[in-house]
């Protein structure tokens, strides 16, 4: 006989699937975070040319994972790997992961109303610079960059690989996207919009990102050091993390194991900056009290994943907002991933879901790779790379902040 | 779930933008799109009837195509004649598409969610779809829905080598719309209340996404109407409603639009509080 559904557990995971610096698949990233492997290097030339000399963290050069290439040859003629985009391929090699944990084929999925969400920064923008410089000389150039770009709308792009039909979106809500995406799928799950969800971030390296960042002197010329007292700031980096998300009672009658739930959501706006954060993380602990509630949880988290760029503004801003959250409650353990990952952007939400839920599955996980010493004007501490921690339950964290003044937050339950 | 309600709407183009010394003062950097977006919203909480609502309680969902395309161009510019090491920070922070919802926030005092969504199709009604979700399950009181398109030469010059003299540049600018979750506030008046929104995306040739030939829209089955250009669908909807409301809008209203990427349906009544 069935189970019946906890309300509260009405959004649930069943698959996930990411890509990264840290491993072309979910375990692979585990075993980066265990081992504390730091894939961050000088931006390799198969990516892009530039003189500067901040370090990044780049995926493999082959951005189509082999679960990637077999989800295309299922779908059949008509998608050229040529005409997708980096950002593209690395949603897609998450996408095809995600599938696979969630046993769905693409049949199955074309049977449902299946709705998708994805995040991304880059992959929104028109970042072909030699079409932009031939076309500023007064050129025609070829129209392939161009219908690439309009092809290249996550969502519309992955309805139109799967042949599937339901909701469909793309936020581009900076470095929150990617946990923006998940919660409006969550929210689409609860409101029986779609029968399953796709939900995550996607983005590449780009040349044009990189020197912004640069410019606004938010990136370390080191490794990134989050919550380091010696922290300088963030180095970029790129992946997809995904996510299936399905209604509860469907998940009992396909008679598959969970992964876990998505129990709440929470975004507000700082009101602040164009790109510092509220000094006090006002916006982020709107958010993460939203999600809390939402979630009806209380304070009594295992884990939180915290954005944890390793900027100075970020790391004291996002504290300051634990430390008021938390109250009673300070002994709970923080970490920030981006020094196995690097700072994924619009991808960053989706990989850090998977990281919480896989850290909650799992039973325990490694503090923040990078940092060495926390930093003393911190008002809650975070945990050091040298720590291992061992979890005591099953409810966990992910936060994200972003240019624009963005906070978001997901509470996940592990099964 | 509670029923939602149009409290005002406000569209302009870049041609006809006003701006007081004030705002003009608070978007000295801004870009023209978020120039256009900014002083559009705030031409529609002008005349937004309800009380002042909590910051935490009003949200920011903004839809968009091509958002700040030529923002990012400027930036590149810098990038490839000043070269690396020497581009403009406050272009870049410009460049990003949530850059005009975070503006919106800040000049307005929003402090619930800031939602900015890209879609090639018809992103405001995305971002419409999305709003009436937030307030009709109670997440925020009150939301502004907006959106807006800047030109781009760029884009332009390839919808023409697309679609021919066919290809309309245009118009661009902005629309705003504040919906309201509907309350005892609004006893004894008339409301327009929006019962139904569906948008049902399919796949076409990516060329028509920029050129939008064939797109087509419809109000109250009346005879199909062309579109001219990435926002003329915002613009069209939002001058049907505002040619039938205030007592006119006896009868439901069906507003739909037709094209290769798909197709949406809005549907409207009045009601009293």
């Amino acid at each position: 006989m069935a189970q019946p559904v906890n309300k509260k557990r009405s959004v649930t995971i069943t698959g996930m699937g990411c890509i990264s610096a840290a491993g072309r698949n979910v375990e692979e990233h585990f075993y980066a975070i265990e081992q504390g492997v730091r894939n961050c290097q000088q931006v390799p030339a198969w990516l892009f040319n530039t003189q500067q000399a901040y370090p990044v963290y780049p995926a493999s050069q082959e951005a189509l994972t082999e679960i990637g290439h077999k989800l295309l040859d299922t779908v059949g003629a008509g998608v050229s790997t040529h005409s997708l985009g980096r950002t593209a391929l690395l949603m897609l090699s998450a996408v095809a992961e995600a599938m696979d944990m969630a046993g769905l084929t693409i049949k199955d999925l074309q049977k449902k109303r299946v709705g998708v969400a994805m995040g991304t920064t880059v992959g929104c923008a028109f970042n072909n610079e030699d079409y932009y410089k031939s076309f500023r000389q007064g050129d025609h150039p070829g129209l392939n960059p161009v219908i690439d770009y309009l092809n290249g709308n996550l969502a519309y792009l992955l309805q139109n690989i799967l042949g599937t039909r339901g909701p469909s979106l793309v936020v581009t809500n900076a470095c929150a996207s990617g946990t923006d995406a998940i919660g409006i799928a969550g929210d689409w799950i609860s409101s029986d919009l779609c029968d399953v969800a796709i939900a995550g971030g996607a983005d590449e390296l780009s040349r044009i990102a990189y020197n912004g960042f640069i410019s606004l002197q938010l990136t370390d010329l080191l490794p990134c050091r989050p919550f380091d007292r010696d922290r300088q700031g963030l180095n970029l980096g790129e992946g997809a993390g995904i996510v299936f998300l399905e209604k509860g009672e469907d998940v009992v009658r396909r008679r598959i194991f969970p992964l876990g739930w998505l129990l709440g959501y929470g975004i507000c706006a700082d009101a602040w900056h164009p790109t510092a954060p509220h000094p006090e993380g006002q916006g982020l602990l709107r958010a993460v009290t939203l999600a809390a509630e939402r979630a009806g949880t209380g304070l009594a988290f295992d884990l939180i994943n915290a954005h944890g760029t390793a900027t100075r503004a970020n790391d004291i801003a996002e504290t300051n907002a634990l430390a008021a959250f938390l109250v009673g409650h300070e002994k709970t353990p923080i970490i920030s991933t981006k020094g196995i990952t690097g700072h994924t952007l619009g991808a960053a939400g989706g990989i850090e879901t998977i990281l919480t839920l896989s850290a909650l599955r799992r039973g325990s996980t490694w503090g923040t790779a990078g940092c060495v010493n926390i930093d003393p004007d911190f008002r809650i501490a975070p945990q050091n790379q040298s720590q291992k921690i061992e979890l005591s339950g099953k409810i966990g964290l992910s936060e994200s902040l972003a240019f624009g003044g963005g906070n978001s937050a997901l509470i996940l339950e592990a099964c | 779930m509670a029923a939602v309600v149009i409290s005002a709407m406000h569209m302009s183009t870049g041609v006809d933008f006003e701006m007081s010394a004030e705002l003009a003062k608070l978007l000295r950097r801004a870009d023209d799109l978020t120039k256009w977006v900014v002083g559009c919203a705030g031409s529609a909480f002008k005349s937004a009837p309800l009380p002042t609502i909590p910051p935490e309680q009003t949200g920011v969902f903004f839809g968009t195509s091509f958002g700040p395309v030529e923002t990012n161009f400027r930036f590149l510019d810098t990038l490839l004649d000043d070269g690396e090491g020497q581009v403009s920070p406050t272009l870049f922070s410009h460049s990003v598409h949530n850059a005009a919802a975070g503006y919106l926030a800040r000049i307005f005092r929003i402090h619930g969610p800031a939602i900015t969504l890209t879609a090639y199709t018809w992103p405001f009604l995305t971002a419409l779809q999305q709003a009436v979700m937030a307030v009709s399950t109670g997440v925020v009181r009150r939301a502004l829905v907006a959106t807006g398109e800047m030109p781009s030469p760029l884009l332009a010059d390839a919808g023409r080598q697309l679609a021919g003299s066919q290809f309309t540049d245009g118009p661009f600018g902005a629309v705003s719309w504040i919906i309201d979750r509907f309350s005892e506030e609004r006893e004894g008046k008339q409301h327009i209340a929006i019962k139904h929104l569906e948008i049902d995306e399919t796949p076409c040739d990516a060329a028509v996404l920029l050129t939008r030939s064939g797109e087509v829209w419809s109000c109250n089955g009346r005879t199909d109407e062309q579109t001219t250009g990435v926002l003329d669908y915002a613009f069209s909807l939002t001058d049907q409603i505002q040619k039938n409301r205030g007592g006119q809008m006896n009868e439901d209203f069906l507003w739909s639009i037709k094209a290769p990427f798909g197709q949406a349906r809005l549907a409207l009544a009045m009601i009293k509080g």
